[in-house]
């Protein structure tokens, strides 16, 4: 018996465990809106939400002004808390019942939720259609230029910066969706899509899952943030870039492309047992409180699986910096990388350790699905890395191997939403920081590659390296 | 009927054991045997031949799982009928293209000594994939589903089950070479 034969005929024998079972898989629960190939989305019409072109705002994007900006807040050195994710099972402990006469966030029954999530859903449910038309349309990896920051982040040890990212290489992921952003305006991060109907809805929907009512709106439109427009956007002034609610406890912003911004004018002062700050923070009191929180705002959030999170890293004063996340996970793999990068919530406190802020956003609510495109492995993106083919372009003899220190798979929200491999390459030799303010601290700068097979893509950026254009 | 309740009607030696199990099970053997013979007839045998076969092996056999035990059975009596069949007269069946991907993971020149040995370092490597891929593997391998009927049973397109086929059966033939099986 040939040895192929004998492979099929032994995994016949496999055990039952691994034999699944014989039966279409659901489709997520979402209902599917999204249009397949060219036109509108459809998710527009439904008032759907793009989201501000912006990228993660954990990493600093490599655009803007050269000079290094402080990404966190000045602390107190402390010893490098590892950062951790809990989903929702983490168990919460009761409020501290000593602390008294100091608001707090409320409890929302499984009645409200779930009248929460019939009647004022703040984001349309969506479904990740399959293309398997084998003609998929070139895209291109042109970074959306403006925002500020150096793109590198400080550490002691890149073990300090950890992320509960969904990819990893072992996932063997063979394709991955891509999406057309259809928010872009290539306007230095100004993203324009919706309607002022359906962000004033959307405003209403916002409250209504706080339990308050809009007193008041004002709109913004793109005359109003850009004095002298762009000749191709010299009819469009009049779209709507922004519409702020107010409530009489927060204040509501809704962005053109669908990020929310709710800010609370009183601070929420949480009880005694939670400790929520940049900077004063362990890592189990991040965890324990960022998940209270998630679970204080359901309503707001409404996440099927939430999963909260947070991670540090330093400024150039060498202090560390903690942010808090939540975010939608799935079990499907490409799912949860998907929700993980696109649809997630960034909590603040204030420097009280107060809360007060929360921004979020659902990117492929306001997308259109182009299909899943063929990508490269992550032992083919190092190699164009190691090249200098990576954005920002580098020479070849820039990067050696040893430098490496970290890579993941994320999505940019540029023209299209697309995944790239990101690497974290040590630069403390070359760092812009000089020494003495350094310290001990290791500079990783950021580097990308576009995850996509080359097949698909037009120009690869090719970037001078200058941040100021 | 759960299958509990099936299994117990085999101990009693009741006829209504195999009335129950080809109500419950047909459709899923059926399946199986098709995907192997493309022949209808030939397909419907094999399934009347599982549940002469699940009779005269309950008991002593008490499967954990009955849907498997019997997918089993019928996967082996299709194979052995296609072997016998020569479907190559037939035209490509999918038999012949899993053989010939599946050559891919191991050598044509070394036989691959130990069955028990390539079993278990199978299963192991089963049990390390990622569930996607895994799933992927089983449904071409083990059910020997087209790659239509995978893509569309798992909302994906053709294209990226051919892709995470191909890669896994490079990490699988890579995961033998370690372990020093057959290559």
């Amino acid at each position: 018996m040939k040895n192929n034969e004998k492979l099929l005929n032994i995994i016949g024998d496999m055990d039952e465990q691994l034999i699944p079972e014989l039966t279409h898989r659901k489709k997520s629960k979402r209902p599917a809106i999204f249009a397949v190939g060219g036109g509108v989305c459809a998710a527009a019409l439904m008032g759907a939400i793009v989201l501000h072109g912006i990228n993660r705002p954990d990493i600093p994007t490599s655009t803007g002004d050269v000079t290094l900006e402080i990404t966190s807040s000045i602390q107190d050195n402390t010893e490098p808390p590892k950062p951790t994710a809990t989903n929702s099972s983490t168990t919460i402990p009761p409020d501290d019942p000593d602390v008294s006469g100091e608001s707090s966030l409320p409890i929302i029954s499984d009645e409200e939720y779930a009248k929460i999530l019939e009647e004022h859903r703040i984001y349309p449910e969506y479904e990740l259609p399959t293309k398997t038309d084998a003609n998929l349309p070139h895209i291109t990896t042109e970074f959306q230029q403006g925002g500020m920051g150096y793109g590198a982040i400080w550490v002691y040890d890149i073990s300090e910066y950890d992320t509960p990212n969904p990819w990893s290489e072992a996932a063997q992921l063979s394709a991955l969706p891509v999406f057309k952003n259809l928010s872009y305006t290539g306007l230095g991060g100004i993203s324009i899509y919706l309607t002022e109907e359906q962000m004033l809805t959307m405003a209403e929907n916002v409250a209504s899952s706080l339990g308050m009512t809009v007193e008041s709106t004002e709109t913004e439109k793109l005359s109003d943030i850009m004095r002298v427009p762009p000749p191709e956007y010299a009819d469009k002034v009049h779209l709507v870039y922004r519409v702020v609610a107010e409530c009489s406890e927060v204040t509501i912003n809704i962005y053109g492309d669908g990020e929310i911004t709710v800010e609370f004018k009183e601070p929420v002062r949480l009880p005694g047992n939670y400790s929520f700050t940049h900077h004063d923070t362990s890592d189990e009191q991040g965890e324990l409180t960022i998940a209270y929180i998630a679970e204080r705002l359901r309503g707001l959030l409404q996440y099927d699986e939430p999963v909260s999170y947070t991670n540090t890293d330093r400024d150039i004063y060498q202090r560390q910096g903690r942010r808090y996340y939540v975010y939608d996970s799935s079990d499907d793999i490409i799912q949860d990388i998907l929700n993980y990068n696109l649809k997630f919530a960034w909590i603040s406190p204030n420097d009280d350790g107060e809360f007060w802020h929360i921004r979020m956003c659902d990117v492929l609510t306001c997308s259109e699905y182009l299909g899943d495109y063929p990508i490269i492995t992550e032992a083919e993106a190092r190699e164009l890395l190691l090249n200098g083919n990576c954005i920002p372009a580098v020479s070849s003899e820039s990067i050696e191997e040893k430098d490496i220190a970290k890579v993941e798979l994320i999505y940019r929200r540029d023209e299209y939403i697309q995944p790239y491999y990101r690497y974290y390459v040590d630069t403390t030799d070359s760092s812009l920081l000089d020494a003495e303010r350094r310290g001990d601290m290791k500079e990783y700068c950021l580097y990308y590659v576009p995850a996509v097979s080359s097949e698909y893509l037009e120009d690869i950026t090719v970037w001078d390296g200058v941040f100021n254009k | 009927m759960e299958d509990n309740n099936i299994i117990e009607l085999y101990f009693q030696r009741s006829e209504a054991a195999i009335a129950e199990t080809q109500r419950k099970y047909s459709g899923y053997c059926g399946t199986i045997a098709r995907n192997i013979l493309h022949s209808a007839e030939d397909a419907e045998e094999c399934v009347n031949d599982t549940w002469s076969k699940a009779w005269n092996s309950i008991p002593p056999n008490r499967p954990n799982k009955l849907s498997v035990y019997l997918g089993r059975i019928t996967r082996g009596l299709a194979i052995d009928k296609y072997r016998k069949c020569n479907t190559k007269k037939r035209g490509r069946g999918e038999v012949k293209l899993c053989l010939d991907e599946l050559a891919e993971c191991v050598s044509t020149s070394q036989s691959i000594a130990d069955d028990y040995i390539l079993k278990e370092a199978i299963e192991r490597f089963l049990r390390e994939l990622k569930c996607d891929a895994a799933e992927l593997f089983m449904l071409r391998y083990w059910y020997m589903q087209p790659i239509k009927a995978i893509a569309k049973s798992r909302h994906i397109s053709e294209g990226a089950v051919k892709m995470q086929l191909q890669r896994t059966r490079a990490a699988l033939r890579h995961f033998l070479e370690t372990e020093g099986i057959g290559i």
